[in-house]
């Protein structure tokens, strides 16, 4: 298999929130000899989308364009980064004005955006860069008995005609990755919804209902376990639910994991790489690493 | 201990005072520490509970933890691994000035009480010393000329050069160069040579102290006001013979004070006007004044670091970065106010440091977050930009990476966390907070009345995005509903009736009416949990999604000039006036 | 441009279909064409099935100007052919449109939307409005309405506070004098009680879930009485109605039906769901809201269709094009002051001669407007015709409501029209590729 080269950006909240999706991420991708390349890269510019736009595009622009610099493409485990990162793209594409304002302020550090750079989210890159054969020829110990809802997050689905990610309103990339571990993916009517984090700072009753409703319908659908490829989701389903939801008690905890982690499990790596005790809510019917 | 030690009264007494003002200097600000409220106000401990829970934490090194500490006490703070991290230039020039001072207080201003108590043979002028003091005062020097150059360099927001700053670049300086100076006015003085002739020298034969001042003219410098000898090879060597029996056991090669006998050199010319100037006592006195200034004012200036800093480092490695205990914090946060040195290490690898040089707000790099803290905390009225302070402050991503890179071990992170808690207390919380001090109708008003704060930044963003006044845009819509169906935020809502019935479509209709400042402050632009359903699923094509985000944008720029406290008042005075009738009742 | 994981094609890959247009008329060519194992690209906006009631019609008023209605749908197309020799259905015969009926209905049924009809007559349902129409084919969540009606059996209709396109009351006033027994009655929809206005889809939702399902039932028990039937506004559920349905009749007790309402409505969410999630299964290539900007057409006949715009032309490849784009709201057909065109291959249409003759004078003129039989005049393959009969291109199709001489609308014949055109236009290609196949053998 050709060598794979990619500039790794984690976004913000991996390092102290989510260490374990860093440390699978690099454990799952290695023997398939994809190579990660830390940068000192910055907010990819989300969570200032809100108030200010040109600052958001130039965010993401400095992202791109330092890995631009040393000719790699992105690899982001992040839905919201990833997302982030093709809007800017897409805005500067469009907007000649902002192209050129942009690009004025990133020369004054010796950078420039381009275009000339993919971004890509890991189960892209696992799917479709990797391909599914390896993947299935890897796997150790296939996950069989384990019923997994995959929870596909927006910023990676939506907008399709930007973000490029999978079929919109039929994406099927998250339930072939999951059957290659041997576990079975489970079809339920909220797979596309919003997981609610966006608003968690914002309006805490919106954010929580939503989540509410997933991990509701979830178990309503025979699922054991979400499965998320996503830094926001993992974290509002699995901190955020267990920190709220625990006196609820009309609810039955739902566990979430990484897909790295459901891949890393199925493929025989260590505890001390996929972090499982790391997650808040343990699956019980998940083997122990 | 005599007065021998200072050889002045004056400056005997003068070193008292110093010290006196040192300690209780240094009491007073790390009682502050106790004092001092950062983050919310609202059921802030008390002084007591803060210090047990100190105490409770300096307990904590009775298990594992002591490694940690171990390793920051014996080689993070002598070695200054964290500031290696932040650049080697740095670290070079902090190095310097670190180990080249704290060399040359202990062997050379504390020689009585440290060097003669280890070194028996210890004597100033005598290698290996004074060659080491010259090396040590080099190291100085050097290291602030290295700062110096640093901060006129990369001057600019993130390495701001003020007062303080000055102030220890230039008292560093004076004491060194006033040093060096010291050293290099005796060695040319004639006065000074002639008090150890008379004290120290037995001339055995004529001629010997012709000689001798001939040999010290050569290798020392010294100038002599009348010669009665001619410089010759033979009169050196003989000169050189008497030094060796007279003054070598006290005094080393003048080559080993690199740098005094070289300055020596300079100041010859002039040796005779310094010699009556009694220019080696005045520069004594500089020297040793400027350092008893120093001392005196260590606790209210920079210097204060040197204390602070190490105890911000071994409290960083013995503490979790993320649960901060909820007593222990609050002397920790204040204690850290202390330790910071206005470094900008956090401001150049903030992350949301692009976002800085896009929107120009000074309050969003790290470093000047940590000045509106201190601010915040010292002052009971509001500050003036308190606007700008609380943008800056919500525009954090909490990545931490400032806590990570900070030298000093700051845990910056959770100084941000409660100064949001604080600023929220105060009145000036998240836009998606304040936004709701107004309804949407209020905000519209509002918002004509303060036309001109927007109307130019309106022109300007207009290049950037125009989704709101196009209307090509919108004009497709046929209110079919399809998005407020699919919306999540519509579905889920549950505030009260008025405040939610702005729905996707309705703003598309009220975009295509022209009442695009009602549509700002609506619930539905600030609750849209962006997560693209609308827009993906609109027949007609129309960026939904997008359009809200320019609402926001535009809202934004719209209501942040307008006061808000306005409303605060308002509220307030409702409140009030309910309370008064129920009491009445 | 990099396309979505399922929108990755090969570009040099000839399609043998390409369909224009994603409403009902483009679902059911797609279907039909990806059952016959020809590759099928289709594009459009993302939103065409969504306004359908759900209910798939064939026929029922005819003539217009009488309003007549048909209980026997066959009937009436009998009818219609005898006076309106150039109408899509004087195209086909009844065997075809049936088993385009039976294909598509088996589809959606094997994919959880179950639909009931009864071959020979049009069923009564009551609508949103209490109105009763006529209809071919309805959700099975309907059926037990069209039994209650038939019976006019004792029956609550249920509605929801804030839910402002339904209301039981109205229903229940206009059907008074045929329908006695019925019983009006609102209720908070449950987690939604502070609101004042509520949305379908959001209750359909909602209602997936069993705890609102349980609670919506205890909301209802005290005023069934002595009801036999409970009704609803169509909102159960997006997903899983049937298990929905089975649910509620379970903890009431009682047979529940949906009643159909204005589109955009659930079930034609319901119709969207399945048409975008199971016909990609299919193989079916779908460019979502993708437009076709301009076509040209290779010396060898194929179409080459761009669907990137003008600064980064995409060309699809096929081999014929079934032009399902609807009329007006479709943007098949727009209308300049010159009068009405057709935009992507500028074919010549059946039209009123100017813009004066579009309309009558009185606009609610029972008989219709001119304007609303315009569209493409096609042969009895359903290639478009110019004025002299000549076929414009003998590999382009078209289907549904982009047709002249029929105005779905007043008769009621929407669905049926486009599923039974798109069936004979993709039957009418097969037959092309089945004589090219036997004559390249022989």
């Amino acid at each position: 298999m050709k060598a794979m080269k990619f500039a790794f950006f984690k976004g913000c909240k991996i390092p102290y929130y989510l260490e374990q999706y860093e440390t699978s991420t690099r454990a799952v991708l290695k023997p398939f000899g994809v190579r990660l390349v830390d940068l000192e890269f910055n907010c990819c510019g989300y969570p200032n989308r809100d108030i200010h736009f040109e600052s958001f595009v130039f965010s993401a622009a400095r992202n791109l364009a330092i890995a631009e610099k040393k000719r790699l493409d992105i690899l982001t485990p992040c839905k919201c980064c990833y997302g982030t990162l093709k809007y800017a793209q897409h805005f500067l594409k469009e907007n000649e004005h902002l192209r050129g304002d942009i690009n004025k302020e990133l020369a004054r550090e010796g950078l420039a955006w381009r275009g000339k750079i993919a971004v890509k989210h890991i189960l892209t890159v696992l799917c479709d860069d990797i391909g599914l054969p390896a993947i299935y020829a890897s796997i150790r110990s296939p996950l069989g008995n384990l019923s997994i809802a995959p929870h596909y997050g927006c910023h990676a689905l939506r907008p399709s005609d930007i973000v490029h990610f999978d079929d919109p309103l039929a994406p099927s990339i998250f339930e072939d990755l999951i059957s290659a571990t041997g576990a079975k993916p489970v079809e339920w009517p909220r797979r596309l919804d919003c997981c609610g984090n966006p608003l968690w700072v914002k309006n805490r009753g919106i954010s929580l209902s939503l989540m509410r409703a997933k991990i509701t319908d979830a178990a309503e659908s025979g699922a054991d376990c979400l499965c998320t490829a996503c830094t926001y989701c993992q974290i509002q389903f699995d901190a955020i639910q267990n920190a709220e939801m625990s006196e609820d008690s009309r609810i039955t905890p739902m566990p979430s994991v990484l897909y790295t982690q459901l891949l890393g499990l199925s493929m025989g790596l260590p505890e001390r790489v996929l972090g499982m005790k790391r997650n808040h809510i343990q699956c019980d019917k998940m083997p122990r690493a | 201990m005599t007065t021998a030690l200072l050889g002045s009264k004056f400056l005997y007494a003068c070193l008292y005072i110093a010290l006196f003002a040192c300690v209780c200097g240094t009491i007073f600000r790390m009682a502050r520490w106790f004092f001092i409220t950062t983050g919310p106000v609202a059921g802030a401990p008390s002084p007591v509970r803060r210090g047990l829970a100190v105490l409770k934490g300096a307990a904590s090194l009775l298990s594992l933890k002591i490694f940690g500490f171990l390793h920051a006490l014996l080689v993070g703070i002598p070695f200054q691994t964290g500031i290696l991290r932040t650049g080697f230039s740095r670290w070079a020039m902090h190095i310097c000035i670190f180990w080249g001072f704290i060399l040359l207080l202990l062997m050379h201003a504390l020689d009585e009480l440290v060097t003669k108590k280890i070194f028996s043979d210890y004597f100033s002028t005598l290698d290996p010393y004074q060659f080491l003091r010259n090396l040590f005062g080099v190291m100085v020097l050097a290291g602030v000329c290295m700062a110096v150059y640093r901060r006129i360099r990369h001057r600019g927001p993130m390495l701001e050069t003020r007062r303080a700053d000055r102030f220890a670049i230039a008292l560093l300086s004076v004491i060194i160069i006033t040093g060096f100076a010291m050293e290099s006015a005796k060695m040319i003085s004639e006065s000074v040579f002639n008090r150890m002739m008379n004290d120290f020298f037995a001339g055995e034969s004529a001629g010997d102290e012709e000689a001798l001042k001939a040999y010290w003219s050569e290798e020392y410098g010294t100038s002599f006001r009348t010669r009665h000898y001619t410089v010759n090879p033979t009169l050196l060597a003989r000169g050189r013979a008497v030094n060796e029996q007279s003054c070598a056991s006290c005094h080393s090669p003048a080559r080993s004070a690199f740098v005094s006998r070289p300055l020596a050199k300079l100041m010859r010319p002039s040796a005779a006007r310094l010699e009556e100037a009694g220019a080696d006592n005045i520069l004594y006195y500089i020297h040793v004044l400027a350092c008893l200034l120093g001392l005196a004012m260590l606790p209210f200036t920079k210097f204060f670091h040197v204390i602070s800093d190490p105890i911000a480092i071994l409290v960083s490695s013995i503490t979790d970065k993320k649960n901060t205990g909820r007593f222990a914090a609050l002397p920790r946060r204040a204690m850290e106010l202390d330790a910071c040195t206005s470094c900008g290490t956090c401001s150049r690898h903030c992350s949301v440091e692009p976002v800085y040089r896009m929107m120009g707000n000074r309050h969003i790099l790290p470093m000047e977050k940590l000045r509106d803290v201190r601010a915040l905390s010292a002052k009971k009225e509001v500050p003036e930009d308190i606007r700008s302070i609380s943008e800056g402050a919500f525009i954090c991503t909490s990545c931490f990476r400032c806590t990570e890179v900070c030298p000093a071990g700051i845990n910056l992170q959770d100084q941000w966390n409660a100064s949001r808690e604080l600023l929220s207390e105060k009145g000036h919380p998240s836009p998606h907070e304040w936004i709701k001090d107004f309804r949407a109708s209020e905000w519209s008003d509002l918002m004509l009345k303060h036309e001109s704060s927007w109307k130019e930044i309106d022109t300007i963003k207009g290049k950037y995005y125009n989704l709101t006044d196009d209307s090509d845009v919108f004009a497709p819509c046929i209110q079919c509903q399809t998005c407020t169906n699919v919306c999540p935020v519509v579905a889920a809502r549950t505030d009260p009736e008025e405040a939610v019935d702005i729905t996707p479509q309705k703003i598309m209709n009220l975009l295509r009416l022209g009442l695009n400042n009602l549509a700002m402050g609506s619930r539905m632009v600030w609750d849209c949990t962006t997560c693209y359903q609308c827009q993906e699923h609109c027949p007609q094509g129309i960026r939904v999604t997008e359009i809200i985000y320019e609402l926001k944008n535009r809202a934004y720029d719209h209501f942040k000039n307008i006061d808000r406290t306005l409303r605060q008042a308002d509220v307030h005075e409702d409140g009030e006036k309910s309370r008064q009738t129920e009491e009445r009742k | 441009m990099a396309l979505p994981k399922s929108h990755n094609y090969d570009p040099a890959h000839v399609f043998d279909v390409m369909v224009i247009g994603s409403g009902i008329a483009g679902m059911a060519a797609s279907l039909f064409a990806v059952d016959r194992k020809l590759s099928t690209v289709q594009a459009g906006s993302a939103g065409g099935t969504l306004f359908t009631s759900g209910l798939l019609d064939l026929i029922s008023v005819y003539p217009i100007e009488e309003k007549k209605m048909w209980a026997d749908p066959w009937e009436a197309i009998a009818a219609l052919r005898n006076d309106e020799s150039l109408h899509p259905y004087a195209r086909i015969s009844n065997d075809e449109i049936q088993s385009a009926f039976d294909e598509i209905i088996s589809f959606l049924n094997s994919r959880g939307m179950k639909f009931r009809c009864e071959r020979n007559r049009n069923l009564k349902i009551i609508t949103s409005m209490g109105t009763v129409k006529y209809s071919y084919c309805v959700p099975e969540s309907m059926w037990h309405g069209v039994e209650a009606l038939e019976k006019r059996a004792p029956c609550c209709i249920v509605d929801f506070r804030g839910l402002k396109e339904f209301s039981a009351r109205q229903i229940a006033a206009t059907l008074h004098e045929t329908w006695p027994d019925i019983r009006p009655f609102r209720v908070p929809f449950p987690g939604m009680e502070q609101r004042n206005e509520v949305h379908a889809a959001h209750l359909a939702r909602a209602l997936e879930l069993s705890e609102t399902r349980i609670a919506l039932a205890s909301e209802i028990k005290p005023a069934i009485g002595d009801a036999r039937y409970v009704g609803f506004p169509a909102v159960l559920g997006i997903r899983r109605t049937p298990v929905i349905q089975a649910h509620l009749e379970k903890i009431l007790g009682l047979p529940v039906f949906e009643i159909p309402m204005m589109p955009a409505s659930v079930p034609g969410f319901r119709l969207k769901e399945i048409f975008d999630t199971e016909l990609p299964l299919k193989g079916l290539l779908r460019l979502i809201d993708k437009r076709v900007d301009s076509v040209t057409r290779a010396e060898n006949g194929n179409f080459l269709l761009n669907i990137g715009g003008e600064e980064q032309p995409q060309l699809i490849k096929a081999r014929t094009v079934i032009l399902a784009s609807g009329r007006f709201m479709g943007k098949g057909l727009l209308s300049d002051r010159k009068g009405i065109y057709e935009p992507l291959f500028n074919l010549p249409l059946s039209q009123p001669s100017g813009r004066h003759a579009w309309h009558h004078e009185q606009f609610l003129n029972p008989a219709g407007h001119p304007i609303n039989s315009a569209g493409v005049e096609v042969d009895d393959s359903f290639r478009p015709v110019d004025g002299t009969g000549r076929v414009i291109h003998e590999n382009l199709y078209a289907a549904g409501s982009i047709l002249a001489h029929q105005d779905w609308m007043r008769m009621k014949s929407g669905s049926g029209v486009a599923i039974s055109t798109a069936y004979a236009a993709v039957n009418a290609i097969m037959r092309v590729i089945m004589d090219r196949s036997i004559r390249d053998t022989a």
